[in-house]
């Protein structure tokens, strides 16, 4: 097992790494920004280094820093959390390169995946089923015969995007044509690469995604899905539950079959989640990611298992804890995402003081927060504050829960989604169970149009 | 501008440097007018604890009480961080110990220390750089003195203690005698101050006029030069911070507060992933502050050097 784990993050994934780690007697080092100096995964690692200025680009993505970092204070291995360099493959390839163990999957894996047209090659090559679209396209003409054959409306999507990132809907060859170069443009500045592939776009389809864990030693296992299905028009995602509601068992069975394969399929040795849109009963393979998921909470309280902590036993080399038959649902479980933005102005970012926080508690629920009263929200980062995650013998309950749970929730001086989480919460449409990804943005709506 | 008297004490770690990095670093919040020598205490009732180090500084600040009060937590931070060990205990400790000669009873801030007319630790480094705080030692009962010893080998300074006017007059007379006799050269050195004028020989005018063209003033080591009678200059300050992650190392020669750093040189460099990433003085001026010590692990950010020019 490793000695010292340097966790290369900031916010409540650094914290949730650091009390796996501490939890398996391994030694933390932290790693902070200069705005970040106050945050409480600063307090709680054992050592902490700041190794850059607010910007993310000098201080959470400053490689030579953070691997400095580890190498002065001893640690053995880096554990990236999501976002910044989990999904850095050449991030990856210098901790190798420096003796420290990244925490994640081999550099070639992070590599293939991360390139969203060749993720989807290898996918349909191990049978897994994706959505009918075309390689990478070479010009403007091409994208034109291409969306004819496919059928509007399509999506553009560039190889290097993800997250909800470089995604444009199109509906006619007028729309193709101007937004063929604007993606291309937007693709090159956002992600360093400008080149664009086309999808048949599912009609409002749901977002489901499994979770699977494979070790060093091949074997692998799936911890069931996830529905997050409720997110913002930017497409990140809101709220996320789990079993997925309303879905036949065959469509259940089959997405984690398919899960398992590609996870076999790639070798994978690590925590993953594959992504899938599914209408109806259909089920298509949207891309995988190679880290932990902000909403990973949801399978813990699920499945009764740390994820987090076999993320990190599996890098240092241990076979998986559990086995398929070992892992048993029970119950349901449901996370809201509370941020710091304003759900009525398209969900903008708010930085600000939080001059008073209360988070909830009690039976069946779980807080994984860094928010603290006297916390000032600096603006160069992700705007969650607080994940509330409800666990309940049925769903109905473990939405009550949720819904008690926001109305104990209070956070002050900045704007946050409780609210709208409170609204989704207690919504008919969404008790009833299994909305697409059109849900959320047409609430926003609707509540505008009221107002 | 107020001036602040300040409590410093440690007993953790190397107590006798801990106490130094601060008294140095107190540089970054106004003008060190004095310090204390360093003193040791032995802690009663607490008899497996080690010797606690302490001293005291008068110090000319700009900053409010309050302000004061933070930017001394902000230090004691920093300082106690011994690269990167947090939630440990703090090595270093900074009281506001008086301030002008207000007075200031609130619950998170009273001035003077509520307990500085008990504690011999605090009053007896004070009274040395003070004499207002005389009278007030002197009522301490003896015992309670007995139990600060001055630790051998260290002074009271006054750094940057320079009485212009007196000095600016010396300059001068030292200028008028340069000058009737001829001499091109003349230098006075004291305990802590030095005077040399240089004035440029002009062959065929013996008799100079009587404003010296060029004079110096070493205060100290500390360097500033004063034409004629342009007031003693505000010297600027510099603190050099490390732009990397890693060991720092001092170049040879290495520097010390006070030295003299003649034009643009290396004081150190900090070692990250094999690079030597060189920290420049970046011209001539006076060591001010060293905060670090060679080898020692640094993180972004981080105060070297603090460097008079």
């Amino acid at each position: 097992m490793f000695k010292k784990l340097l966790i290369a993050n900031r916010g409540e994934i650094a914290m949730r790494v650091n009390r796996a780690a501490h939890e398996l007697n391994i030694e933390t080092v932290a790693i902070f920004s200069e705005a970040d100096r106050a945050s409480l995964h600063v307090r709680n690692a054992d050592e902490a280094f700041c190794v850059g200025p607010g910007p993310v680009a000098r201080s959470y993505l400053n490689i030579p820093n953070i691997i400095s970092s580890a190498l002065i204070s001893g640690a053995d291995a880096i554990h990236p959390g999501y976002g910044f360099l989990a999904e850095n493959a050449r991030f990856a390839q210098i901790c190798t390169d420096h003796g420290l163990t990244f925490v994640g999957p081999a550099p070639e894996t992070i590599a293939q995946m991360g390139d969203k047209a060749t993720a989807k090659a290898i996918m349909q090559a191990a049978g897994v089923p994706t959505t009918p679209g075309t390689n990478i396209l070479a010009s403007l003409a091409e994208a034109l015969v291409a969306a004819n054959e496919l059928g509007y409306p399509i999506m553009l999507k560039a190889t290097a995007g993800g997250g909800g990132k470089g995604m444009r809907a199109v509906r006619n060859p007028e729309e193709l044509e101007h937004a063929y170069a604007t993606a291309q443009a937007e693709a090159e500045a956002n992600f360093k690469d400008g080149r664009l592939y086309m999808e048949k776009l599912i009609d409002r389809p749901r977002h489901l995604e499994v979770q699977v864990i494979g070790d060093s030693f091949g074997d692998a296992v799936h911890v069931g899905e996830r529905d997050c299905s409720v997110q913002k028009p930017s497409h990140q995602k809101l709220v996320e539950e789990a079993p997925a509601p309303v879905l036949s068992e065959r469509t259940r069975t089959r997405l984690h079959d398919v899960a398992l394969a590609a996870a076999r399929a790639v070798r994978y040795q690590s925590l993953g989640t594959l992504e899938f849109l599914a209408s109806g009963d259909d089920v298509y393979f949207m891309e995988m990611n190679t880290r932990v998921q902000v909403e990973h909470p949801v399978t813990e309280m699920l499945y009764g298992v740390d994820l987090v902590k076999e993320q990190i036993r599996i890098a240092a080399g241990e076979r998986l804890s559990f086995s398929q038959a070992g892992l048993v649902p029970s119950g349901h479980a449901i996370e809201c995402r509370i941020n710091a933005e304003e759900p009525s102005q398209n969900f903008a970012p708010a930085a600000g003081l939080l001059n008073d926080v209360a988070l909830p508690g009690g039976a069946g629920i779980r807080v994984d927060s860094h928010a603290y009263t006297g916390l000032a929200i600096p603006p160069f980062y992700d705007s969650l504050l607080a994940k509330i995650i409800a666990h309940g013998a049925t769903r109905t309950e473990a939405l009550d829960r949720m819904s008690a749970a926001l109305a104990d929730t209070y956070i002050g001086g900045v704007n946050t989604t409780i609210g709208i989480c409170a609204t989704i919460v207690e919504d008919p449409r969404f008790r009833e169970g299994g909305v697409g990804i059109d849900y959320l943005p047409g609430l926003v709506a609707g509540a505008a149009a009221a107002r | 501008m107020p001036l602040a008297r300040i409590g410093l004490g440690s007993n953790l770690g190397d107590a006798v440097q801990n106490v130094e990095l601060a008294l140095a670093a107190l540089a970054g919040l106004g003008r060190v007018v004095a310090r204390s020598a360093l003193y040791r205490t032995k802690p009663w009732g607490l008899a497996d604890q080690p010797d606690f180090v302490n001293a005291a500084a008068l110090l000319e600040t700009s900053l409010e009480p309050r302000a004061l009060l933070g930017s001394l937590q902000a230090l004691e931070r920093d300082l106690g961080r011994v690269p990167a060990v947090r939630w440990g205990p703090r090595t270093i400790d900074l009281d506001i110990l008086a301030y002008d000669e207000l007075t200031l009873a609130e619950p998170d801030l009273a001035i003077p220390h509520p307990r500085l007319f008990e504690r011999a630790f605090a009053l007896v480094p004070l009274a040395e750089i003070d004499p207002a705080f005389r009278p007030a030692r002197d009522a301490l009962a003896r015992r309670e003195r007995r139990g600060v010893q001055r630790i051998p080998g260290s002074a009271a300074r006054s750094p940057t203690t320079v009485n212009w006017d007196e000095t600016l007059e010396r300059v001068r007379s030292a200028a008028e005698f340069c000058a009737s006799a001829g001499l091109a050269r003349f230098r006075i050195e004291e305990d802590d101050l030095a005077v040399e004028v240089r004035r440029p020989v002009r062959p065929l005018r013996a008799a100079a006029p009587p404003h010296p063209a060029d004079a110096a003033v070493h205060t100290n080591g500390a360097h500033g030069s004063s034409n004629g009678s342009t007031p003693p200059a505000e010297r600027a300050k510099t603190v050099l911070k490390a732009e990397f992650v890693g060991i720092v190392r001092f170049s040879r020669p290495s520097v010390a507060a006070g030295t003299l750093v003649g034009e643009d040189r290396e004081l150190a460099y900090v070692e990250a992933l094999g690079i030597r990433n060189p920290v420049r003085s970046g011209g001539p001026g006076r060591v001010a502050g060293v905060f670090v010590t060679d080898g020692q692990a640094v993180e972004y950010g981080q105060p070297l050097f603090a460097l008079e020019t």
